[in-house]
């Protein structure tokens, strides 16, 4: 047994140190979350933005957190990056418009 | 040089070589695809990137496995000379014939030059043609 024992550690320390080297994988995008911005269906105009949501895992947040409860506010959302859209086409052209109840 | 000692530095360059092979293999079956795109872009070899990314790493264990083995070790020790050897002739060939060329190899000696990559070969290869000279002598005093 003991004729093993340099070898089986040199190939524990092979195995620790490329496992140590090995790249790093980047954690994968959240393909699900979406962009967030205050509508103002009254002005038609988009106000702050409010961020990135999951708007099923991320609910309570959106709900604490973004769309004011006014009744004359609405959030609008997208795929598209926080600085669209811009115009009330581009919001128009918006996958949707949730209401915040 | 007394039998015992021989034994035991046969032993020590054999666990080097079973750290050296199996840190490169595993590292190269880590970084599968970087590797795998490397060799493409590597001369002579690009054409059996897809065969030699699987067969690289495969042989580098095999000969781990035979060094890890005493009975086996000469064997072990032979093919590690051999494959220095293909290694070396490979370096020697690129830093001839090219000049911007991709590392293949695996984990931190991917951060060697091309130059030092092939001392290092080199250097690799007499450490292996050492080891099955001390082999050799100490089965030749066992007799």
């Amino acid at each position: 047994m003991k004729k093993y024992l340099l070898g089986f550690f040199s190939i524990v320390i092979a195995i620790s140190l490329s496992a140590y080297n090995a790249p790093k994988q980047k954690a994968a995008k959240n393909t699900s979350t979406l962009n967030y911005w205050e509508y103002n269906p009254n002005t038609q105009q988009l106000g702050d933005s409010l961020g990135e949501f999951d708007p099923v895992a991320d609910r309570n947040d959106l709900i604490a957190v973004s769309c004011p409860d006014n009744g004359t506010i609405q959030c609008a959302r997208g795929y598209s990056s926080p600085s669209e859209p811009q115009t009330q086409q581009e919001i128009d052209n918006f996958q949707d418009k949730v209401a915040h109840n | 040089m007394k039998p015992s000692t021989l034994a035991r530095t046969t032993e020590i360059i054999s666990a080097f070589f079973i750290l050296l092979f199996v840190y490169t293999a595993t590292s190269k079956l880590l970084s599968h695809q970087t590797f795998v795109i490397n060799l493409k872009k590597s001369p002579l070899i690009a054409f059996a990137s897809g065969f030699l990314s699987w067969a690289i790493p495969s042989i580098e264990i095999i000969i781990a496995v035979l060094l890890f083995f005493p009975r086996f070790r000469r064997l072990g020790l032979l093919a590690s000379f051999g494959l220095m050897t293909v290694f070396t002739i490979y370096i020697a060939y690129m830093l001839l014939t090219s000049s911007h060329l991709p590392c293949s190899c695996g984990g931190v000696i991917s951060k060697l030059s091309w130059k030092e990559h092939l001392w290092l070969n080199v250097l690799l290869s007499v450490l292996a043609a050492f080891s099955l000279c001390l082999q050799q002598r100490f089965k030749f005093l066992l007799q």
